[in-house]
């Protein structure tokens, strides 16, 4: 703040810190507190709202264990409540989507800062950042295409012998999303990796090689270490993008494939129950926030580590 | 040994560069066709 104020003076550093607080209440406080306020009241018709049945409590938050489906892992059959299993089974492909993304985007991220040429890095990065240029939708609906029964990769995968017989892509569970959330999210990946690795003194690299370290164990004992605040903050960027996407699994998704953003979506849009939609959303909020911190402190990785 | 390495590095970023730009290809080609629904063909 001190410094704030002996660059800018009074007047300019008010201003500033006006539209932060405009941006942080208006933008982000209110509407969130809005919604949880909401999520504690029953769904009412007009005209009882504000009467005596509209009263506080956590029924919204209870109906998540509502009506039960039977689902199994391996060979073991048992009874889940219907939105608790969708909640799991998105908390578990957004895992599967972030460590793929990982898998993906660090070798490409360790090539960029030290094995590209530095002159050719820029185009690099401009040819990776177009996708972004363009619209969501438009990139989902391409992988729409993309995966179509008669579409190019069952064309590719048929001329190169890879297939007998087309493969129904979309219709596996949540192959179709789990590709879509990777080409959307990886780039959250790459750059946090990238930024990281670059800091790193090259020179350890080549001591390392010099004094016969094999290409693992460099990685293993000098790059992920140096990487890991790069690896942590898109982790958990790339975790909580693809917890709360709605758009992807909604068109890439098949009809076993619910994401927990539909059910929320569904909530709010088609039965119109805004306050149990709201509690919903908040439970989405609350366990991925405490499913991070978790993950956090069991790799040992701290707030200001992904603040980096 | 290296040298490997190396070519193997450009060659997985190129296999990147492909994944990253091949749906945005495919929608371009879409933007010219005449079906219904999304797709490539028929233009």
């Amino acid at each position: 703040m001190q410094d704030l104020l002996r660059r800018y003076g009074p007047g300019l550093t008010i201003i500033m810190c006006l539209l932060v607080v405009f941006w942080l209440v208006m933008l982000v406080i209110v509407p969130n507190i809005t919604l949880f306020e909401q999520s504690f009241r029953p769904y009412l018709p007009v005209t009882e709202v504000g009467g005596p049945k509209d009263t506080y409590g956590i029924g919204n938050y209870m109906k998540v264990f509502d009506g039960n489906v039977t689902s199994s892992i391996l060979w073991i059959e048992f009874e889940i409540p219907v939105r608790v299993r969708t909640f799991l089974l998105t908390v578990w492909y957004s895992i599967v989507v972030a460590v793929l993304c990982l898998m993906l985007a660090y070798p490409l991220a360790y090539y960029m800062a030290k094995i590209v040429n530095p002159r050719s890095l820029p185009t690099l990065i401009l040819l990776l950042f177009i996708p972004l240029w363009v619209s969501e939708v438009l990139r989902a609906f391409a992988w729409w295409i993309i995966l179509a029964f008669k579409g190019p990769l069952n064309a590719l995968l048929l001329a190169v012998g890879l297939i007998d017989d087309p493969i129904r892509w979309t219709n596996m569970g949540f192959t179709g999303v789990v590709i879509g959330l990777i080409y959307t999210y990886v780039l959250f990946m790459l750059f946090p990796i990238y930024n990281a690795i670059q800091s790193l003194d090259t020179n350890q690299i080549e001591a390392a090689e010099d004094l016969g370290a094999p290409w693992w164990k460099i990685h293993w004992r000098i790059v992920i270490p140096h990487a890991k605040p790069g690896i942590a903050s898109g982790s958990v960027m790339v975790f909580m993008l693809s917890a709360g996407s709605l758009l992807v699994p909604s068109i890439l998704g098949s009809t076993t494939s619910q994401w927990f953003t539909q059910t929320i979506n569904e909530t709010f849009n088609d039965a119109l129950d805004w306050n149990t939609a709201s509690a919903y959303a908040f439970i989405l909020l609350f366990m991925c926030t405490l499913f991070v911190t978790l993950a956090m402190w069991l790799f040992r990785v701290k707030l200001s580590d992904i603040a980096k | 040994m290296h040298k490997f390495r190396q070519n193997l590095a450009h060659l997985y970023m190129v296999l990147f560069l492909i994944f990253m730009l091949a749906p945005l290809l495919v929608m371009s080609g879409a933007a010219f066709n005449d079906s219904k629904l999304p797709s490539i063909v028929p233009w």
